[in-house]
């Protein structure tokens, strides 16, 4: 089930919220599990079993490390911490590197091993970071281990975030899974980030990924370097508002629920360098890598051999959570790389630039990015990025990149204005004003966004999710 | 990257801040609730419809509950085009998609381009070559097999192709010309292929598919069959017709796919002059026997277009008072049965099979029937797509 669907705002949603209101708090836990197992199911009915052995080890696991720890036995709870840290990477690992594994021994390997590839049990590679936020938290003392399976049931499978992220950690969200406020005032709140993130993906990105999706067939022959970036173009608007619209929906039904989740993403398009990219994109997931990879390497505060070390470990895995297949690692070191190139060798030159010029360094380093990141094989990412650079594409500009432009220019504007502050900071100044034409004015906004959106599902076509997969 | 900077970015923005007064908020609040419980009142009050006019498609029940369906998802997947198929105004849902596209400069609505003279022209799929290369094997075995039967192809190109003036500027279509050459380049000696592409377009004009529809209009079959009648041994064809529009009310598949209803279409029925044979025609579906090649019910309903043979059928029976020893078998999608009407005055009997629904040994076929002549007729996109024809033609 996705978020944007006539089956999830009309049905599921009305439903979780009418069972979620009608309980009593102490019970509102227990709703949320089972709601949440229900809305797992959904995609999958089977792998819910997948979800109950992470629940449970899991849960065991921080009472086990509790006790060992009360009873000073550090050297215990650290192997416990160890193995049930192995014990979900090598879930995630079997469902989600499998396959990838095997076909590259078999490349290598003068027999083949014989595999299925198995389906890729939805949003595991975001409930399996959680569980291990909370082991290796538990085991440094951060928190306290939870002593009710329901609450840590409700946690781990919390259906807001449970298959496109925000990565939640479990200290962020341990005193509200005992005791939060619910009142109007969030719920309206709540409204409004679920809308606006409805908006973002239904009207935006599905509109903009048709577009990538039409000039992704076109032929390297066919695809004319005004095309090429037409298509990077709209890929690079797709998959912000695809990946922002979903967190922002994720924040708005948590405040629905009574829950306040970190913001995911902060203008990512507005940063001034690649380090201040990745400061702005998918927060939680490239905290969650320095919290419990980068730091624990030594961070930088080893030699300088050793950290641009841990910074090529640290974003090969980044790349590499995306997905199993080389072109993730690639873009995971790909954007290693320009770190280090920043950090090292730039150190501050870049801010010496003229503002101008560090936006067009940093969102045309972004968009090369993209491209390696959607090609489906390195040798297409290179004929790809040759096109744009005017290589080997169908000359600088022809009629078929004119009707893209045509047809997607109005959207790419919306697109490109909507991934900044700009209209945003002034209405967000409308939604506190108390200019009551203004408040009224903010009303019709939303409601135009909900009626849109819920024309553009009735009629769905085209509605994947991008981070759907990972 | 120190821990301290990190804990003081996180307080930078940890969690959405407070997003409106106290207004704003009450409002949306009781408004969205309110909007979504009563459209979900409504669309539960509202008896189910079983079809849409509008969109020219059945739509989707109540999904059947039990665990094999939970299990194997049927359940939930019927669940959820159920709740989008029955929701409240959907006709009216999609009218609003389709002018918020429209005003934001899309000329492409569900794979269907907006023309000049509002043509609609459905953009060209992408070959299954696969299949395409077992069809074609298949065909030559066929021919191999038949040295005796004179066999032709007719690849009909289609409308985005043939009337590429007429689509938005730079609008992407793939070149069918080539596809035509590499099919007449891989099917054997044994097959005559012939290609009315530059008849349609010499008569693009005059209108040679609909507007609303993805077929081809009885004035392109026309000349397409004055064009193919020499190959297809046909002497001294008649080339006067008499013209009756049987409607001017014609709004084909394309409208329904695009949701775009701004136009018309009329359907021509073509009688040829000075030919004075009678035929009767049964099909698969219904075994009476019947005077005429014309289905009048089928004006009554949404697809018009089925006013030719009531539509697909696996087997269509002619037999004709033309004593000659001619007789057509015809493999075919549904561009044939315009095109048929303008053969039978020259065979004594024409068989048309459409590989899609026929599951019968059509060797039997053959010997039974006499079989001197075949003819396969296709769209080059339904074409490029279709997985049967070499199942079809199978010898077991």
């Amino acid at each position: 089930m996705i978020f944007s669907s006539i089956f999830f705002v009309f049905a599921y949603l009305p439903i979780v919220l009418i069972l979620y209101y009608l309980v009593p708090f102490k019970f509102k836990n227990l709703v949320l599990l089972l709601v949440s197992l229900v809305f797992y199911a959904w995609g999958e009915p089977v792998y819910v079993v997948l979800m109950l052995f992470s629940i449970a080890i899991n849960f065991v696991s921080g009472l086990e490390l509790e006790y060992f720890m009360d009873r000073g036995e550090m050297r215990k709870a650290k192997y416990a911490c160890i193995v049930t840290a192995a014990i979900n990477l090598g879930v995630l690992g079997f469902y989600k590197y499998y396959g990838f594994v095997i076909e590259n021994l078999n490349a290598i390997l003068p027999f083949d091993i014989p595999y299925t590839k198995l389906a890729l049990p939805i949003g595991i590679s975001f409930y399996t970071f959680q569980t291990m936020s909370y082991v290796i938290d538990v085991y440094r003392g951060k928190v306290k281990a939870q002593h009710n399976p329901i609450t840590f049931g409700a946690y781990v499978s919390m259906f807001p975030q449970l298959i496109a992220g925000p990565i939640v950690r479990y200290s962020d969200v341990e005193q509200q899974l005992m005791k939060r406020t619910m009142s109007i005032r969030k719920f309206g709140d709540g409204v409004m980030w679920f809308l606006q993130g409805l908006g973002k993906k239904v009207l935006i990105a599905n509109n903009m990924g048709s577009i990538y999706e039409a000039i992704a067939v076109l032929g390297a022959s066919e695809t004319s370097v005004l095309t090429a970036w037409i298509g990077c173009f709209a890929y690079t608007m797709q998959i912000y508002f695809d990946f922002g619209g979903y967190s922002d929906m994720a924040i708005g039904l948590g405040k629905m629920l009574g829950f306040e989740f970190m913001e995911n993403f902060n203008y990512p398009y507005t940063a001034k360098s690649i380090t201040d990219f990745w400061r702005r994109w998918h927060i939680s997931l490239s905290s969650w890598f320095k919290e419990y990879v980068y730091i624990p390497l030594g961070g930088n505060r080893v030699g300088q051999a050793k950290s641009i070390r841990n910074l090529l470990i640290v974003w090969g895995l980044t790349g590499l959570w995306h997905g199993a297949a080389w072109n993730f690692i690639f873009w995971g070191l790909y954007y290693g790389i320009i770190l280090i190139i920043e950090k090292y060798i730039l150190k501050g030159a870049l801010e010496k630039l003229p503002s101008a010029l560090q936006h067009v360094y940093t969102i045309v380093l972004v968009m090369f990015g993209w491209v390696l990141f959607f090609s489906p094989s390195l040798g297409s990412a290179v004929s790809y990025m040759g096109t744009m650079l005017g290589i080997g594409g169908a000359g600088l500009a022809d009629l078929t990149g004119w009707y893209y432009l045509k047809s997607g220019l109005v959207l790419g504007i919306i697109a490109a204005v909507g991934s900044t502050p700009v209209v945003y900071r002034r209405f967000s100044k409308w939604e506190h004003s108390r200019n009551p034409y203004k408040q009224i004015a903010c009303v019709v906004v939303y409601a135009g966004i909900f009626l849109i959106s819920t024309a553009y599902l009735v009629n769905a076509t085209y509605n994947p999710f991008l981070y759907f997969r990972f | 990257m120190e821990k301290k900077e990190q804990t003081q970015k996180q307080s930078e923005h940890t969690v959405g801040k407070r997003r409106g007064s106290r207004f704003l908020q009450r409002t949306m609040a009781f408004g969205f609730c309110g909007a979504v419980l009563l459209l979900v009142l409504i669309s539960l009050i509202m008896p189910d419809r079983s079809f849409s006019e509008e969109e020219n498609r059945v739509l989707s029940k109540q999904p059947k509950f039990g665990v094999t369906e939970v299990m194997n998802k049927e359940y939930m997947e019927g669940l959820e085009s159920y709740t989008s198929d029955q929701f409240v105004f959907r006709d009216l849902w999609i009218k609003l998609k389709v002018q918020c596209d429209l005003l934001t400069g899309k000329r492409e609505l569900n794979g269907v381009y907006l023309g000049k003279d509002k043509y609609l022209m459905q953009a060209i799929s992408e070959p299954d070559q696969e299949h395409v290369k077992e069809n074609i094997k298949g065909m030559n075995a066929f021919a191999a097999r038949h040295q005796d039967l004179n066999i032709n192809a007719m690849i009909v190109p289609n409308a985005a192709y043939v009337m590429q003036d007429y689509l938005p500027k730079g609008a992407p279509v793939r070149d069918q010309s080539k596809d035509m050459k590499e099919i007449q380049k891989q099917l054997d000696a044994g097959i005559g292929c012939i290609d009315v592409t530059k008849t349609l377009q010499k008569h693009v004009e005059e209108g040679m598919y609909y507007k609303t529809d993805h077929h081809w209009t009885s004035r392109a079959a026309a000349y397409a069959f004055n064009a193919a009648a020499v190959q297809l041994g046909i002497g001294g064809a008649s080339g006067d017709y008499q013209r009756y529009t049987v409607t001017n009310e014609f709004s084909g598949t394309l409208s329904s796919k695009s949701g775009y209803h701004k136009a018309e279409d009329t359907i021509e029925v073509f009688e040829p002059e000075g030919v004075d044979v009678k035929y009767l025609v049964s099909d698969s579906d219904n075994q009476e026997q019947r005077p005429t090649a014309y289905d009048k019910k089928a004006l009554k309903e949404k697809d018009k277009y089925q006013v030719f043979f009531g539509g697909n059928h696996a087997q269509v029976d002619i037999t004709t008072t033309n004593d000659t020893t001619k007789r057509l078998l015809i493999f075919k999608d549904s561009y044939a049965n315009c095109f048929v009407p303008f053969l039978i005055p020259y065979y004594n009997e024409i068989i048309m099979v459409d590989p899609r629904y026929y599951y019968d040994n059509v060797e039997t076929l053959i010997s039974g029937k006499h079989i001197t002549d075949v003819l396969f007729l296709y769209n080059m996109d339904t074409f490029l797509t279709d997985t049967s024809i070499a199942g079809a033609l199978a010898e077991e």
